[in-house]
């Protein structure tokens, strides 16, 4: 006769642990976000840029610039930086192409070539002036 | 049509299987897509977040998924199962998601918004669990990603070894070894917490 498994009972452990994850499905709204993402790629005109590690950092950042009253940062980086937060509120399925189209459109006059990092950057950079004038719970609570 | 209504392209009147939805792809016939999507998406999204442990990197790695499915249709060979093909994009795509976070050079501004996030737990975090089952679940956290894919896939989504070594293009061994590496890590975290479970101290000895 052959010995017992003497994993089976971790095994059971990690298969009960993960189970709940089993029950778990898309997102409701993930097809209409898929085929708008199809849509766009059909018209040649949106790159399957993916950004949930942007949207965590970014997200906050524009909650707190939205309501900040203290000082600000040098024009036009202001200007910008306000029309996201008020064009951009947080929700669900915010994109980060939208953000590269707004900031794309803020800087037309100029015609200056605007690449994907540059908003990343100035955004995290807000982030932590924020964080300079104000202390993070000033920016949470936002 | 207007401009900003989306398509509807699910629901066939019946149901082909893989190679049918495939090939349907290929010619270019994008409801297939959503065939495929309804079919694959909840075992793509759990994956993903079981590796990511964050829905909406989750979310991302579904979209992307499907997306590089439609986009590469043309690459997939009708004739073989399309599932370990998703699993492989899924994984891959939850790596490439683990090596941004890591080589992202504002550490600063994640640290902090890693702390608003637990600061706020969504609903589903609050459910009443097992101190047991909670450090199992620790323990599979704490894995680096590459041995948490193997444990996902075989715990989670019940792939074989050979399996899963065909998916992650690893030897049978290597799977086997992070298995036991992340079964010896919940044997070792049972011991140091002297977990009440004397069934189980015995069984690990």
């Amino acid at each position: 006769m052959s010995s017992p498994d003497p994993w089976a009972p971790a095994d059971v452990l990690f298969r009960q642990a993960l189970a709940p994850l089993r029950k778990t499905d898309a997102p409701k709204d993930a097809w209409d976000r898929l085929a708008r993402q199809v849509q766009g790629a059909q018209a040649g005109l949106l790159p399957p840029v993916r950004q949930a590690l942007l949207r965590r950092m970014m997200s906050p950042v524009i909650r707190g610039l939205s309501s900040w009253d203290g000082p600000w940062l040098p024009k036009p980086r202001q200007a910008v930086l306000l029309s996201m937060a008020q064009r951009h509120p947080w929700r669900r399925g915010w994109r980060f192409p939208a953000l590269v189209s707004d900031w794309r459109d803020a800087h037309a006059a100029s015609g200056a070539a605007v690449g994907l990092q540059q908003p990343t950057l100035l955004l995290a950079q807000a982030g932590v002036w924020l964080r300079s004038f104000g202390s993070a719970s000033q920016v949470t609570l936002m | 049509m207007q401009a900003d209504q989306v398509p509807i392209y699910r629901k066939h009147s019946q149901v082909p299987d893989d190679p049918a939805l495939i090939r349907q792809l290929q010619a270019g016939e994008i409801q297939a897509l959503g065939t495929l999507f309804e079919r694959y998406s909840a075992a793509v999204y759990r994956t993903a977040l079981a590796i990511t442990r964050d829905e909406r990197a989750a979310e991302d790695i579904l979209q992307e998924c499907f997306l590089r499915t439609y986009m590469y249709a043309a690459s997939i060979d009708p004739l073989r199962p399309l599932r370990p093909w998703l699993y492989r994009v899924t994984v891959n795509l939850a790596y490439d998601d683990a090596a941004r976070r890591r080589v992202n050079p504002l550490d600063d501004v994640l640290e902090w918004l890693n702390t608003l996030a637990s600061t706020f737990p969504a609903p589903d975090r609050r459910v009443e669990e097992t101190d047991l089952l909670r450090l199992v679940r620790d323990v599979v956290a704490e894995l680096p990603p590459a041995h948490r894919a193997v444990i996902v896939l075989y715990y989670l989504e019940n792939l074989s070894i050979e399996e899963i070594a065909a998916i992650l293009t690893l030897p049978a061994g290597t799977v086997k070894s992070r298995l036991h590496y992340a079964r010896e890590r919940l044997r070792e975290m049972l011991a140091q917490r002297q977990h009440p479970v004397p069934e189980m101290a015995y069984e690990f000895t």
